[in-house]
């Protein structure tokens, strides 16, 4: 079954054509989507763990009042950074990153349709990522929290470096995440297997496309955005300054333009995830699964009409903001329609339990609760006292840790044998689940009483007899026990990965999709010969032809032989049709390149010429990225 | 079991914090409403928290149903489950496909059903129906009819607690600063900070502007909060029917001190209020004992007048709270310490210990002169 | 034929039915920039509605017509662009070389154009949003209009040294469209700078 002994010559023959070159700048210069994919999840879980050591800090010193641990300086760093890199550093990246794994062997295709574009998009995040972070080094964190509300951010309030940082970083990794985008876009158009008709996608790959698309048209008007800040703040341009016919909302119009569909951005592929979880789990089709995908393109779709829902306390007139109202609500019925189809899809009783599978159920309990609050804060008068305080703070970690964080920790348990090769032990990560869930409800459920009790967000105090103390305390002993939760996680992780662990079988947990087809981890190549499919659940129809399972077709056509043998030596791939996937012509594709580092890289001299105001930086920086470009679009491959 | 375990895990921690909510403090919460546009929004919350509680445990029930379910079929077939685990048992031969399935077209393969282990087809057939009942009730005609009646409440109450203007409002100008509100009763020439006057029983609107970033004016229990935007005016009318001190915060992130800028609504019974009125119309006191005039000479000359205004001396400046009536009012530095002759000397020569981002600077004295600078503020109520 | 004449793909049948991947990416792209594009455009119409008067009475706006000069240019560097793409498909490689010239050089003076007006404006960016909307829309139409000229400098020189040729030419073609594109985003930019009313929405 697995690749690995005895390979016939054109095995040898493919794993050469498609693996790295050797040697260190072989490894830098990697391209395939298995490399980049394993690269963005493990950089975005470690961000995952320095965001989440900062939430513990801000925890430790909110647990009794007037407490000194922090200043408020730290204070505010922190929650900003929190955000910043909860959203920007660690969801939107895992996501893509797993869509990057996953998304190409689950359509069963042999690569991204644009594996440099890949490249790039990592390059641009680490590094986008590195510069955030080295505003510690320099002492100048962004704390102006990760809406950056001008005119606190502008050039009065925020003279130091602090908002450059924020505002440079965070454009490249909106670069990274629109390059990403791109090519999810891209493959899913174009590289899916022969038969796989656009209908017959897994839901988890439906989920990355509608996201991806998404991001099209949400980040590049948050780039605009930032643009003008930026420009606000280094040459003075007044396009937030009121006193010189310029609006502050203008920024907030800007922003949650961006920030509303960010929120779901995060969420469907997380949907996604637990979708694909549960479809395995239960070994039947998603109930109601062309409904599902429907009310994920809706919630797609209706996510860019509610960024209002965000301003309904800057005086914007009632019956404007009541519409907003009626759009929010809208959304909760895809939202239900979707909770249904997991509950029935559990309904059949087939269930094999899992630590996947149990982050799959809490999704649900959490999820549900955090759309009921959403509904809530839907309300504009409701909102009025709810708006920025402790409660939208406990809404929004019930919709992204129970929406995103407990799919994607469920996906890191399901996929990692695919992406590794090794399994992660169980008994562990139940203990890690009970902790994480024990502790998360634990942390924020209290959360909502105190935005009640008039607690606004982002105070790095409180005095003594407002009534908050006990349940503060309760809530940094709940995030004490989620952090032990993820420790434990991260141990079975790093278990995992120890010399002499056991190694996972091809398809451990009878899954419907074409990524357990082939080898665990993934063999250079994915699959042996180009696979036909026949159903939305290629593994279980017995129908569907799958390479590496059934050996090699005995009787293929020439363009499949072609590609099937890698005579050539070149890495060639069929590319399909848009809706019913025929196949269409092959493509060469590139592989080993380092034309995208040179990119990122000079991308990341220009905005550090731009952050210092160093012209020359900035200009080498500039004529770097013009050569690299260059370099790279010059035709090469025939 | 696990389930369970955990669940159990949850409704104990659940109850232990509503328990440790029910402390004896009294809190300025948004559930104890002192105004009839606050008890509209607490009426609608608690509308609100009755059916979103409903439907969370309804949603949850059904969730509990397959898994205990499915706990019940594993102890009833338990062969036939071991069965479904493994995928390596042979097909049986009825669901190995026809010849014709290769060519045949997608859509007569796509049917709506397909199960890992294909024994188990007629078993998911049953379900099928209940399936597709649940998606349509539970997901979407519930919903919809669920979020039609919280449309029609929402509507309701934002137009009982939206700005209206009404006749006999008592009109006050609150400009916000950082870290701190500037109080301006125009209609009886007041100028105050931080603590907010009115008579119960009357409109009351506020014109909130701002002075520098945004901040967002919030007393829980009269009304919803609003914020403060450059460039722009936003009005809050409400009408408080009970006595009492409120407190409130900024509640837009304004900077390092957001946490400590704090302002009190003290209503008041009229004819308390018209004394307060009185009082606060009168120019400054003026000093009377030596240590007092001396106290007056320290304000004058060690810089606070540079930024302070006390009506009727030479200081007239508005960077920093109006301090006529500093010893009438109940907090310093923005509703964060209570108004005591300690506090008010170590928020003048230790500003930034007090309350950490705070524009006022340390002011160097010796000990008589700081005593003095205390009497004489203290003097002025 | 080998439609869209890529160099990296080849078609399986008779001819593909669908575009090359170059294509794909070009075209997400631009859907990326024409969003970017809406994004300024919303910041100028939001400003501009929030004004009595659009421009400020102390301001005096400045002349449209280097603006209309520079996209002329643009319109006209597209136009040849895209007669470059027509004459390489049927084989003319001189003629679309000396036809991406002109659309090169057109391009870049359109580029120098609106520069060069920038640096002759009677106010500083930062008097006022209007002030700020002139400066910074014009830049970016320069912006777009630049990088247009640079992209047909580039295939202009792939097109000298023989590596573009009627047979693989989607380098090409993908300018061609680019410079269409830069020719609408400028006209865009350029519409909100000259030809919004002088009466805003009030406020």
């Amino acid at each position: 079954m697995s690749a690995g002994t005895g390979q016939p010559a054109d095995l040898q023959q493919l794993d050469h054509v498609w693996g790295p070159r050797p040697g260190f700048v072989g490894w830098l210069g990697q391209c395939n989507h298995k490399a980049v994919g394993r690269r963005f999840i493990f950089t975005a879980f470690a961000f995952l763990l320095v965001g989440g050591a900062m939430a513990l800090l801000m925890r430790t010193q909110l647990a009794v009042p007037a407490n000194d641990v922090l200043g408020p300086d730290a204070f505010n760093q922190l929650f900003t950074m929190h955000g910043t890199i909860m959203m920007f550093l660690f969801v939107v990246p895992m996501l893509e990153g797993f869509t990057i794994y996953v998304a190409p062997l689950s359509l069963g295709a042999r690569d991204m349709p644009m594996p440099r574009l890949n490249a790039l998009g990592y390059w641009v995040y680490l590094l986008g990522g590195l510069f955030l972070l080295s505003s510690f080094l320099v002492g100048a964190v962004p704390d102006s929290g990760w809406f950056a509300y001008v005119p606190l951010t502008g050039p009065d309030y925020s003279p130091g470096l602090n908002l450059d940082f924020w505002l440079l970083g965070v454009t490249m990794l909106e670069v990274a995440g629109i390059v990403g985008a791109i090519e999810v876009v891209t493959l899913v158009a174009r590289f899916r297997a022969p038969g796989m008709s656009i209908f017959r996608m897994p839901i988890f790959v439906w989920s990355g496309f509608i996201a991806s698309v998404m991001i099209l048209f949400a980040f590049p008007p948050l780039v605009a955005g930032t643009v003008l800040l930026e420009l606000d703040r280094k040459l003075g341009t007044v396009f937030y300054d009121a006193t010189a016919g310029g609006d502050p909302l203008l920024w907030q119009h800007l922003f949650w333009w961006f920030g509303h569909p960010e929120v779901y951005i995060q969420l469907i592929p997380a949907l996604g995830m637990a979708a694909a979880i549960a479809t395995a789990a239960a070994g039947r089709r998603m109930a109601g699964r062309t409904a599902v995908i429907t009310a994920l393109v809706a919630i797609g779709i209706l996510s860019f009409g509610l960024w209002v829902h965000h301003m309904y306390a800057t005086g914007i007139p009632l019956l404007a903001t009541s519409l907003f109202t009626a759009a929010s609500f809208m959304i909760a019925i895809p939202s239900g329609v979707i909770v249904m189809a997991f509950i029935g899809t559990m309904w059949w009783g087939r269930i094999r339990w899992s630590a996947a599978m149990l982050y799959v159920v809490a999704f649900v309990f959490v999820f549900v609760a955090g759309g009921i609050t959403g509904v809530m804060v839907a309300m504009v008068p409701f909102d009025w006292q709810a708006h920025d305080t402790y409660f939208i703070v406990a809404h929004f970690h019930y919709v992204l840790v129970g929406g995103s964080l407990f799919p994607i920790l469920g996906a890191l348990h399901f996929w990692m044998p695919k992406l590794t090769g090794r399994m992660l032990d169980e008994r562990l990560g139940v203990v890690a689940f009970a902790l994480n869930f024990v502790g998360f409800n634990l942390t924020f459920f209290p959360q909502h009483a105190l935005g009640l009790f008039g607690m606004p967000r982002r105070v790095w105090t409180y005095q003594e007899g407002l009534g908050w103390d006990g349940l503060n305390l309760v809530s940094t002993a709940g995030s004490y026990v989620m952090g032990l939760g993820m420790l434990v996680f991260t141990l079975a992780l790093l278990r995992a990965h120890l010399p002499g662990a056991p190694t996972a079988p091809d398809d451990p947990w009878g899954a419907d999709s074409l990524e357990w087809a082939t080898a665990s981890p993934a063999p250079n190549y994915n699959f042996r010969s180009t696979i036909r499919v026949r159903s939305p659940e290629p593994l279980w129809d017995r129908r569907s032809t799958l390479g590496d399972r059934d050996g090699p077709d005995p009787d293929p056509p020439e363009w499949q032989r072609r590609i099937d043998t890698a005579e050539s030596g070149l890495r060639q791939a069929v590319a399909t049709t848009g809706l019913d996937a025929r196949p269409d012509h092959i493509v060469t594709l590139p592989g080993h390149s380092l034309h995208p580092l040179w990119v990122s890289l000079s991308l990341a001299v220009l905005l550090v010429g731009v952050l210092v105001d160093a012209g020359v930086l900035a200009v080498v920086g500039l004529v770097g990225l013009v050569a690299a470009s260059a370099a790279w679009l010059w035709p090469g491959v025939e | 079991m696990r389930r369970v375990v955990v669940i159990r895990q949850a409704t104990v921690a659940a109850a232990a914090v509503l328990l440790a909510g029910c402390g004896p403090d009294p809190r300025d919460s948004v559930t104890d409403p002192a105004s009839p546009q606050a008890a509209h929004i607490d009426a609608l919350w608690t509308l609100i928290l009755w059916l979103g509680t409903a439907v969370w445990i309804g949603v949850m029930v059904l969730l509990a149903v397959p898994l205990l379910r499915s706990r019940r079929r594993r102890r009833e077939r338990p062969a036939a489950h071991a069965a479904s685990t493994g995928r390596s048992d042979p097909v049986p031969a009825e669901a190995t496909p026809s010849p014709g399935a290769a060519t045949a077209p997608a859509a007569e393969l796509d049917e709506p059903l397909a199960v890992a282990d294909p024994r188990e087809h007629l078993d998911a057939q049953t379900d099928q129906r209940v399936r597709s009942r649940l998606l349509w009730l539970g997901g979407i005609v519930v919903p919809a009819v669920i979020l039609l009646v919280l449309l029609v409440a929402a509507g309701r109450v934002g137009g009982l607690t939206a700005h209206v203007e009404r006749a006999g409002e008592l009109e006050i100008e609150v400009v916000g600063h950082m870290f701190w509100w500037e109080v301006h009763y125009p209609e009886l020439g007041i100028t105050t900070a931080n603590e907010i006057h009115v008579p119960v029983d009357r409109p009351v609107r506020l014109n909130l502007t701002t002075d520098d970033v945004i901040h967002s004016f919030w007393i829980p229990r009269v009304h919803g909060k609003i914020d403060m935007i450059p460039g722009r005016e936003n009005q809050l009318t409400f009408e408080p029917t009970t006595t009492g001190r409120f407190r409130g915060q900024c509640a837009e992130y304004c900077g390092i001190a957001h946490a400590q800028m704090v302002a009190f609504l003290e209503v008041q019974e009229p004819d308390e209020f018209d004394a307060w009125v009185d009082q606060q119309q009168r120019d400054a006191v003026e000093p009377e004992t030596e240590s007092q005039l001396e106290g007056q000479r320290v304000f004058l000359d060690a810089g606070c007048a540079a930024c302070h205004t006390v009506a009727g001396t030479e200081a007239v400046a508005g960077v920093g709270p109006d301090l006529t009536n500093l010893a009438s009012r109940g907090s310093l530095a923005a509703g964060i310490r209570p108004n005591t002759r300690d506090d008010l000397r170590e928020l003048i020569i230790d500003p930034w210990g007090v309350k950490p981002g705070n524009p006022m600077p340390p002011t160097i004295l010796d000990d008589d002169e700081l005593e003095a600078l205390l009497d004489y503020l203290e003097a002025l109520e | 034929m080998a439609v869209w004449h890529s160099r990296t793909a080849h078609p399986i049948g008779e001819r593909a039915r669908t575009a090359a991947m170059g294509t794909w990416g070009l075209w997400l792209t631009l859907a990326v920039l024409a969003t970017f594009v809406a994004g300024l455009a919303a910041a100028a119409l939001y400003l501009h509605t929030g004004q009595q008067a659009w421009p400020p009475p102390d301001i005096r706006p400045p002349s449209g017509r280097p603006a209309a000069i520079a996209l002329a240019l643009t319109v006209l560097g597209a136009a040849a662009g895209d007669h470059a793409r027509r004459v390489m498909g049927r084989g003319g490689r001189r003629a679309a070389a000396v036809a991406l010239a002109t659309a090169t050089t057109a391009q870049s003076t359109g580029f120098v154009v609106l520069v060069a007006h920038l640096g002759t404006l009677p106010f500083h960016w930062g008097d006022h949003a209007y002030a700020s909307v002139y400066w910074v829309h014009t830049a970016f139409a320069a912006w777009f209009v630049g990088v247009s000229a640079l992209v047909l400098a580039a295939v202009l020189v792939q097109t000298l040294v023989g590596l573009v040729d009627p047979q693989r030419h989607l380098e090409l073609t993908n300018a061609a469209i680019h410079a269409w594109f830069a020719t609408a985003a400028g006209a865009v930019l350029l519409a909100l700078v000259h030809l919004l009313p002088t009466t805003g929405g009030g406020g």
